[in-house]
């Protein structure tokens, strides 16, 4: 890595003078081309706020369909262009807005954008190192991830709009432009993206592990860094190990759509008209995609866990329980996730005997999950609890993460995930455990870290009003979808009216897509809450919530020696309620005056 | 503001608590219940794995909610006291890996040998039917008196032949098509499906029966319907019921519109029915 830092300043065209004289262009590399850790980071984190918001808006275009099917929507037309028919969203462009939402909140949001944001920002703080192993690379990996969310962007703006096939893209409806639109362009425009998109994140992992393999600082052994660096470590070496699979597919489908070879397509006849494919097989890409996909996951929720631990401990004023098991828990993980990827297949028609392999390791899986749960229980049992939002945000990843695990058991099982498969059951199981479970992750770790990152508090008081709302709003919208499901209403349908079996349910849409409404609004707040205090914000103390970690109780270009494991709360042999990683001896005075 | 910061505790649990498991409760009543009546014979597996999935589920999901929510309440923040230093305990850790892998493993299994039942339950001389997806209808195929269902080519499809028969195979001469799809009841009915085009998914909620139609593959699904569409509309008090077959994997612009109307038939009446159809091969020769 260093020859690399070391080759791009012997070609820089820039000269040092020139930067000193020109504000023009210290601005560029301080703000937009900076190879700064915290300043990436920054970036990340508002591109990833960006495309929240984007998804999120995006997902209201489908929960106003699926609602309120009857409305006239031509006041959406001076925006949807011509995909307002006759007052009326047209059924492709629900398909889009379903393919481009799970795109964006799953690799955009819940990938990059969580990751990009805290392994960039707290990895080096945390493990006491100067910056991340190569600045250059970080540099270069967001701006692909900058330009892979470009083009999916643009993608909505071509003729035939963007892909339409689910955020899955399986072939061949995603191949054949004669068989939906958004095959046409928009499917090339997806997969040029998510090429990018893959690049930046493999840069990102290798980034990731290497820095954390590497620039420990003195006495940061492995048994002594916080959960949340685990969890990135795990995330960047399932992400460096899974994305290739993906890629590879993607080439292969690329190679499909325009080159006419047949890797995933055989015996096609469309439209009266029979195409020259043959010998190809459309499960081939559902393997190869799931193989990242199901993987995918956890890139998503790792994260999240590391987080959580972290924010429960600090906030519990209690050690954290089971410090060990946590990481084998999650390392556990990590393995069987890449031997559960055809639970997703059950009744793709593969060989029915493979579906019950795939049940077993996915029953297998749920059992360090499990753990985890139990292990935060623990952590708060007989603690000293604080209520911040950062905590409510944690305690309330841990209950969506409950219930959307247990329902995870219902898809595990063969029986029961031949009925519920792809219908709205699956959509609320990953909602709430993927999707609200990162998300509440995200967000806790928003409120935790902010004063370190911007050295200004954000407001309390509207912290609670915003975690109350999007806690009960998330239940809202989410626990009445098991039943749809169970009633048999599959996903991406987009009305529920030409089957009787399914029409009489259209109260209980209106009422998820009111909730989703007021929920997504209830973001707002927080986007308020972070502008707001940006501006007005209090002056942030230098350890608020009087951590152990080194980020609050370091200065940067100090000299670091770490002593202890990052969770001596509440220690009986100290007097201190908590101490420093960074401190040597129990009864530093600094650290009692403390509570 | 000192309030609202206190209070939390208090809202954690009044909402957070009772508002999860009011939610829970009241959509046994609010919404349809999942234990619905039996219309075939996996439905009948799927309810009982379900119920036994739900109670498991069930009990894990009150536990640990309700001490999520507590907890914290009875643990809230004060400077009088100090939090219990707890970092390890084998024998818990060890309980509550081991507790949920025996739960896990009881369910794999009762699953599994179930899976076996639905997935390959070894019925003998089922009613045999082909059913062709395509953009965005189904099309069904009886193998006429013969029983045997002719082979096909999908180099000739067209839009008279639209199951690509291969006339010069004897045994295409005397299947036929239908515009619904008639099954008799309590009678084993063995579906192959395949697809013209794109993914399709041959789902019908009534009987808890799905499986996927893939273009260059045929796939199978096997049931037994176990109330006629004429006892439905008795159970159900509605004289129009039926029955119907949906797509349950996207496949393009009308993807929710995609239907099929299912008639299950007595015995006597669907033989009847059967033996009153005309061979597509005698339709186009005449």
């Amino acid at each position: 890595m260093e020859s690399i830092e070391n080759i791009g300043k012997h070609l820089s065209f820039l000269r040092k003078k020139d930067l000193e004289r020109s504000v023009f262009l210290r601005f560029v590399f301080t703000y937009i081309f900076s190879t700064d850790h915290k300043i990436i980071a920054k970036q990340y984190l508002f591109t990833g706020i960006f495309w929240a918001f984007t998804g999120a808006l995006f997902s209201l275009i489908i929960r106003l369909q699926l609602g309120f099917p009857e409305a006239n929507l031509d006041w959406l037309s001076p925006v949807l262009g011509k995909w307002i028919v006759y007052g009326k969203i047209d059924p492709e462009f629900y398909l889009k807005m379903v393919t481009v939402h799970g795109t964006i909140m799953i690799f955009f949001v819940l990938t990059s954008g969580f990751l990009g944001t805290f392994a960039n920002y707290l990895i080096p703080l945390q493990i006491g190192a100067k910056d991340m192993a190569s600045g250059t690379i970080n540099m270069i990996s967001y701006w692909l991830f900058f330009i892979s969310g470009t083009i999916l962007f643009l993608s909505l703006f071509t003729d035939s709009g963007a892909a339409s096939s689910g955020w899955t893209m399986y072939p061949p409806l995603s191949i054949l432009p004669s068989a939906s639109s958004g095959s046409a362009d928009g499917t090339t425009f997806w997969i040029l993206s998510m090429v990018i998109f893959i690049i930046s994140s493999i840069l990102t992992s290798l980034n990731i592990i290497t820095t954390v393999i590497n620039l420990r600082t003195k006495g940061m052994f492995i048994k002594r860094l916080p959960l949340s660096v685990w969890g990135f470590l795990f995330t960047a070496i399932l992400g460096l190990l899974t994305f290739p699979v993906l890629l590879s597919a993607l080439i292969l489908l690329f190679s499909d759509k325009v080159l006419h070879t047949s890797f995933y397509l055989s015996n096609i006849s469309i439209v009266g008209e029979a195409l020259g494919y043959s010998g190809g097989n459309p499960l081939l890409y559902q393997h190869l995609f799931w193989f990242l996909g199901h993987p995918e996951v956890y890139i998503a929720i790792f994260p999240a866990f590391g987080i959580v631990s972290e924010i429960i401990s600090t906030n519990a004023r209690k050690t954290i329980f089971g410090y060990p098991a946590m990481v084998t828990s999650m390392f556990a993980i990590m393995v069987l996730s890449f031997l559960v990827w055809a639970h997703h297949m059950f009744v793709s028609g593969m060989n029915p005997f493979l579906g019950s392999v795939f049940s077993l390791t996915s029953f297998v899986i749920a059992v360090p999950s499990s753990v985890k749960v139990f292990n935060w229980l623990t952590t708060l049992w007989k603690g000293n609890i604080k209520f911040t939002p950062a905590m409510l945000f944690a305690m309330g990843m841990v209950s969506v993460f409950i219930t959307g695990g247990l329902t995870g058991l219902f898809v595990a099982k063969t029986v029961s995930d031949m009925v519920v498969h792809d219908t709205y059951f699956v959509v609320a199981h990953f909602h709430f455990v993927m999707g609200s479970a990162s998300v509440f992750g995200f967000i806790a770790a928003g409120y935790y870290w902010f004063p370190r990152m911007f050295g200004k508090m954000l407001n309390m008081t509207l912290g609670y009003i915003h975690f109350w709302l999007t806690f009960i709003g998330v239940y809202l919208i989410f626990f009445p979808m098991h039943f749809l499901g169970l009633s048999g209403l599959p996903r991406r349908y987009y009305m529920f009216t030409y089957f009787r079996t399914f029409d009489g349910f259209s109260d209980i849409n209106a009422f998820i897509s009111t909730a989703a409404i007021i929920t997504v609004s209830a973001q707002l707040i927080l986007l308020f809450n972070i502008f707001y205090s940006l501006k007005n914000g209090k002056k942030a103390p230098k350890n608020p919530w009087l951590a152990t970690t080194l980020e609050w109780n370091t200065t940067e270009g100090e000299e670091i020696e770490v002593h202890r494991w990052p969770y001596d709360y509440s220690v009986p042999e100290s007097e201190a309620d908590f101490i420093p990683q960074n401190v040597p001896d129990y009864k530093l005075e600094n650290t009692t005056k403390n509570l | 503001m000192q309030v609202l910061e206190y209070s939390q505790p208090f809202f954690w649990v009044i909402i957070g608590f009772s508002g999860i498991i009011a939610l829970s409760y009241c959509s046994v009543f609010v919404f349809p219940s999942p234990f619905g009546v039996n219309y075939s014979a996996q439905a009948k597996i799927f309810h009982k794995m379900f119920g036994i999935t739900l109670i498991l589920t069930g009990i894990v999901f009150f536990i640990t909610q309700v001490l999520l929510f507590l907890f914290p309440f009875i643990y809230r923040f004060s400077p009088k006291r100090k939090a219990l230093y707890f970092p390890k305990k084998l024998k818990l850790e060890l309980a509550w890996t081991l507790i949920p892998f025996c739960v896990f493993m009881f369910l794999l299994i009762i699953s599994t040998i179930n899976w076996w039942k639905i997935s390959n339950p070894k019925y003998k001389d089922p009613v045999i039917i082909e059913v062709s997806a395509e953009q965005f209808n189904w099309s069904v195929r009886y193998p006429g008196k013969d029983r045997q269902l002719g082979s096909y080519s999908f180099s000739l499809l067209n839009d008279k032949n639209r199951f690509g028969l291969d006339w010069e195979d004897k045994r295409t001469h005397d299947d036929f098509t239908s515009i619904q799809l008639h099954i008799p009841k309590n009678k084993p009915v063995k579906i192959f499906l395949r697809s013209r085009d794109v993914i399709h998914s041959f789902f019908i909620p009534d009987f808890k029966i799905k499986m996927d139609a893939v273009p260059g593959m045929v796939t199978s699904v096997e049931f037994i319907a176990t109330k006629s569409t004429q006892e439905m509309r008795k159970i159900r008090k509605d004289s129009t019921f039926n029955y119907e077959v949906a797509c349950a994997e996207l496949c393009g612009r009308l993807h929710f519109a995609m239907s099929l109307i299912l008639v299950v038939d007595e015995d006597k009446d669907f033989k009847k029915w059967y033996n009153s159809q005309t061979p597509v091969f005698t339709v186009l020769t005449q």
